[in-house]
């Protein structure tokens, strides 16, 4: 039951973090579902060397950065936008891709080290 | 109201999935089910909202709940990185290739069907007025 609320805090915090910089920073290419994704990998590959701190896992881990990235809007943006730019759409699939993997290793690697 | 609604839809979305990952969760198992399976579902509805449940909601504030604040808290990237990272540092390469390739395949094909469907269902109702 704790771990269940501390879940829907984080999860409420990620999303609206997600909105604010989807908002400020989404044009044609979506910039913010890109920094949230890349980022919350990143954070997310930190933590997951030490994970196991209960309360944390829920609140920080599945609720915060759970929430905070996206799956589901990132495959809904790339096939909107394949519909106007076929190249741009590919440009913004490799790179979150490519850089969401080097930012969850490059996070697990310097939690690893420290 | 705007922040209340992405809040609302932040803490369903994030606690269903916590739950579904529960529930589908394998002690032995090396491939990361749970995720694919919440990732896949999630991005199916979210086709299917955007093209025809949003039509049937007049509120563009519960709109904008359940699509940024609920179906995009459910599915997650961090924890698909995060899980094929741990997945090569433990050396089943050839899993994390597979659950890499499947999701990103798999991923588009579920918006793209769930899209389908929803205009399907936006004709059939066409038809029927």
């Amino acid at each position: 039951m704790l771990s269940s609320i501390a879940v829907a805090a984080g999860g409420a915090c990620g999303a609206l973090a997600r909105y604010f910089v989807s908002q400020r920073l989404n044009g044609e290419i979506p910039w913010g579902t890109f920094c949230v994704n890349i980022f919350g990998s990143f954070l997310l590959g930190w933590y997951v060397v030490n994970e196991g701190r209960e309360i944390l896992d829920s609140l920080y881990a599945a609720g915060f950065l759970g929430a905070l990235t996206t799956f589901s809007t990132l495959q809904f943006e790339v096939v909107t936008l394949y519909k106007k730019d076929k190249r741009k759409v590919l440009f913004y699939l490799v790179l979150t891709y490519t850089l969401g993997l080097i930012a969850a290793w490059t996070g697990f690697l310097a939690a690893a080290k420290i | 109201m705007k922040i209340a609604a992405i809040t609302a839809g932040g803490m369903l979305g994030a606690v269903l999935r916590f739950w579904i990952g529960i529930l589908l969760y394998q002690p032995h198992a090396q491939f990361p089910f749970p995720t694919l399976a919440i990732n896949l579902i999630g991005s199916f509805i979210l086709g299917w909202f955007v093209v025809h449940g949003s039509q049937q909601i007049k509120n563009r504030t519960l709109v904008l709940g359940i699509q940024t604040g609920f179906l995009g808290s459910f599915t997650t990237f961090s924890t698909f990185n995060a899980e094929i990272v741990l997945l090569l540092d433990q050396g089943l390469h050839s899993i994390a290739i597979q659950y890499f390739i499947i999701s990103a395949v798999m991923g588009i094909g579920a918006v793209l069907l769930g899209m389908k469907c929803g205009s399907v269902l936006l004709e059939k109702e066409g038809a029927e007025q």
